[in-house]
């Protein structure tokens, strides 16, 4: 069996199931590239998002947090798995429908100045919301957008006739979260949207974010590569290490209990604006292997200092160790290092017989692990 | 604790940190079999006898001349770096690190309009070497790195023959001998089969790589000064860890000075022994990095500390952010650059600009501000505009 799994997934019969707003479930993007390779760039992500939240994706680049959230809006088509939004399954639904749906979920990107069109007056940009959703926009009164670009701190008659170039980074990008806004949405994926700005600025847009979400009680997801932004915003955080989930779990107990060792890695290299506070003595080795040919078993083995031959063979399965927490990893950061050596034991001897088992009761030879070619 | 105590406080904060000073390093280190002997002169007898700074900078303005106008990209800068010792220059986009040390390094673009200051390395002025000098200086003496390694390294030159190449330009060094020490350069960056990556390009390699590369051929003379503009930007987290922790060694062991330039507080806060910070232009707080910390008095400084989300911070915990975006420097406000957004101005920002100046009670650190936080002076004005509601610039303020 080589899946992350889905065991963090809300079953149906809980409590908590109304609240899922979307869903995602074994979700695989890839891409072709040069050769006849395929890049592997998410390969089997899930994960619920509930109404009201705030969740966040965090990683290094190339781990594929960009690519997952431009797959729930369908701006590239997943290989594979579904994305569940408002009981409609976003890959399966047409042009015509997607545009539908659109107006309820909107995108906010990296790049504030980039994502306006510079002709374009910005109350006219705010109206037409996202081009590539090809709105209709008869529906949109000028009040609402006036409306929509005082609460995002802009003066309507001070900027509604100026056009994008005229405007800073961080003012572009309010007129980007007025645009997504304007539409009304139930959730926002915002893919990076402070780390094209200023610090002193970028608190600004966070505020912003946070101020908004409860106004008009939105769900975000918020992708961002910088661990203490994402941990500002976000109610739960989803670490993905080169297309795969590491870990899911409450904001505040991932940072202060990380259970993955990536998570760990990733904490420690953090550098603190505090001189007192030590640098910490190691940090993770090599490089990000290629996602075209990613390692097999657990992919983050080829870093990892507590890989164990075991995770080259096996690809952990997401599990839940504390209550709401989730990682995917053979030896969590639960088990002491002292005791390592016992868990490997005991983990390589479950492996062995469930692969007998699996052998036993299927008599074809197993496939071969789908992630390593 | 009161205001009065955390001013008093900063007084003994004061100290050095403990990365040792080049003249007490032993002399005889050799990672290399290159000789850095210095062709200027007697670099090293300065370096034992006297205290003097390795670099000097004195008074630096650069401005561009643009569509706009003129650009004042640079002004009225002024900093030491002493041998073996790392400055950090902090600040936001476009605040003048890069164009300050492109400045000493003289790589600036062709429209610059005006430049003047002193720039005195070992005790002499180099802004005026002839080109015989230039050959045996630059990248010699005082080497820099970049934020994208790219841009430093030809992108259809091999690996090998771009550090090689530099050995043989600067040190004269025979094609056998700059081979063979280019691979020690690669095996000193922490690049594995270096012997193999000497044929490869630099598209066959990561960006942390990339920037291992670029770093060997800065290091390949042993240059006294490493000039650093952001070298872990583009690079992830982790990788930026371990080229941060790279540069320390590399530092250590060849008792090189730095000035490393970076927007992230914290990069600086455990690497610099000094930090300069920068805003529109000027450095408006300059201090051992144990003294800035521990109080800030520059309002820029302390206002873009609070900004910064913390990760020890729980979740949801609302960021003091600053009004208002950074000044467009081809048309500066009159008085302080910073009093637009500043919680502490006075009417006295508005007309006068204050210049850089050392604490009375602590000289090693200097701010440009006529309120300093936590001073009487400016805890002073930030009542008198909470108690009217709004700073002379006219920025609203709760009384909270
Ligand atoms: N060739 C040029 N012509 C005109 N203006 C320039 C030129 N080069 C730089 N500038 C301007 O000089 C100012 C200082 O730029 P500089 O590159 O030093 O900032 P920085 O602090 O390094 O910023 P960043 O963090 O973005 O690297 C900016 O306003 C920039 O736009
Ligand atoms: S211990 Fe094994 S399974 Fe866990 S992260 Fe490391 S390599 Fe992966
Ligand atoms: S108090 Fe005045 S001088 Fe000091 S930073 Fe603020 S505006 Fe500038
Ligand atoms: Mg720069």
């Amino acid at each position: 069996m080589a899946g992350s799994g889905k065991a963090h997934l809300i079953p149906q019969d809980s409590p908590q199931a109304e609240d899922i707003i979307l869903r995602v479930e074994d979700l695989v993007v890839e891409f072709r590239a040069s050769g006849g390779k395929k890049v592997h760039a998410v390969s089997g992500i899930s994960f619920d998002v509930l109404e009201g939240e705030t969740l966040g994706l965090v990683g290094e680049s190339g781990c594929g947090k960009s690519t997952t959230g431009r797959a729930i809006m369908q701006l590239n088509r997943p290989t594979s798995g579904s994305v569940v939004f408002e009981d409609a399954d976003l890959t399966k639904l047409d042009g015509e429908e997607l545009r539908r749906v659109r107006t309820r979920l909107q995108m906010i990107f990296q790049d504030p100045i980039s994502s306006l069109n510079p002709r374009r007056k910005v109350k006219d940009i705010v109206r037409e919301g996202l081009a590539i959703w090809q709105q209709n926009l008869k529906g949109i009164s000028s009040e609402r957008v006036d409306e929509i670009l005082q609460s995002v701190g802009l003066n309507p008659d001070m900027v509604g006739n100026r056009r994008p170039y005229e405007f800073s980074g961080g003012q572009c990008q309010r007129i980007c979260v007025a645009r997504a806004l304007v539409l009304d949405p139930k959730v926002i994926i915002c893919d990076e949207p402070v780390s094209a700005l200023d610090v002193s600025v970028q608190a600004q847009i966070l505020n912003l974010l946070e101020d908004m979400k409860k106004r008009y009680g939105l769900t975000l997801i918020f992708i961002a590569h910088d661990l203490a932004v994402v941990k500002n915003v976000s109610d739960r955080v989803c670490v993905m290490y080169l297309g795969k989930m590491c870990e899911i779990g409450p904001a505040d107990e991932l940072y202060e209990q990380p259970l993955h060792p990536y998570t760990e890695a990733l904490l420690n290299s953090i550098p603190h604006p505090d001189p007192t506070h030590p640098v910490a003595e190691d940090a993770l080795e090599g490089d990000l292997p290629s996602p075209i040919d990613p390692p097999s078993g657990c992919r983050f083995r080829t870093r990892c200092p507590r890989a164990q031959d075991l995770c080259a063979y096996e690809e952990p399965e997401i599990r839940e160790l504390v209550p709401n927490h989730y990682v995917a990893c053979h030896f969590p950061l639960t088990i002491a290092s002292e005791s390592l050596d016992e868990a490997v034991a005991a983990a390589t001897a479950e492996a062995k017989l469930s692969a007998a088992a699996a052998a036993a009761a299927d008599p074809l030879p197993p496939p071969p692990v789908p992630a390593s070619n | 604790m009161t205001k009065t105590d955390s001013w008093v406080g900063q007084v003994t904060a004061s100290s050095d940190q403990d990365i040792p000073s080049a003249s007490t390093m032993p002399s005889d280190f050799d990672l290399t079999s290159a000789s850095s002997e210095s062709e200027l002169g007697m670099a090293q007898d300065a370096a034992d006898s006297t205290t003097a700074p390795l670099l000097q900078v004195r008074n630096l303005e650069t401005h561009f001349t643009t569509g706009r106008g003129t650009l004042k990209a640079v002004d009225n800068t002024s900093f030491e770096l002493d041998y073996g010792k790392t400055i950090g220059i902090v600040g936001e986009s476009g605040s003048g690190k890069s164009v300050t040390v492109r400045s000493i390094m003289r790589i600036l673009p062709h429209n610059v309009g005006h430049q003047s200051g002193d720039i005195i390395f070992e005790g002499r002025d180099i802004q005026n070497l002839s080109s015989e000098e230039a050959k045996h200086f630059w990248g010699v003496e005082m080497a820099m790195i970049f934020q994208d390694p790219m841009t430093s390294l030809n992108p259809v030159v091999k690996i090998g023959r771009q550090i090689t190449e530099s050995l043989q330009y600067h040190l004269n060094q025979s094609k056998e001998a700059a081979r063979q020490r280019a691979l020690e350069l690669l095996q000193l960056v922490g690049i594995p089969e270096a012997e193999r990556r000497l044929g490869e390009y630099p598209h066959q390699l990561s960006g942390g790589m990339c920037q291992r590369v670029t770093i060997a051929i800065a290091l390949a003379c042993r240059p006294k000064l490493l000039i650093a503009d952001e070298p872990t930007t583009a690079l992830d987290v982790t990788v930026q860890k371990q080229i941060l922790d790279l540069l320390d060694d590399l530092q250590q062991d060849q008792k090189m000075a730095m000035v490393l330039i970076t927007h992230d507080l914290g990069v600086v806060a455990g690497r610099a022994n000094e930090i300069a910070v920068m805003y529109a232009g000027r450095i408006v707080e300059k201090a051992p990095t144990q003294d800035l910390f521990a109080s800030m008095r520059h309002p820029y400084t302390q206002a873009l500390f609070e900004s910064i989300p913390k990760v020890e911070h729980p979740s949801h915990t609302r960021l003091r952010a600053i009004t208002g975006q950074p000044p467009d420097l081809t048309a500066l406000p009159e008085g302080c650059s910073f009093a637009p957004r500043c919680r502490y101005a006075r009417p006295r920002c508005l007309t006068e600009q204050p210049t850089l100046d050392p604490d009375e009670v602590n000289p090693l650190r200097s701010y440009a501000c006529f309120y300093p936080v936590g001073t009487p002076a400016g805890e002073e004005a930030l009542a008198a505009n909470k108690a009217e509601g709004k700073t002379a610039a006219g920025v609203k303020l709760s009384s909270d």
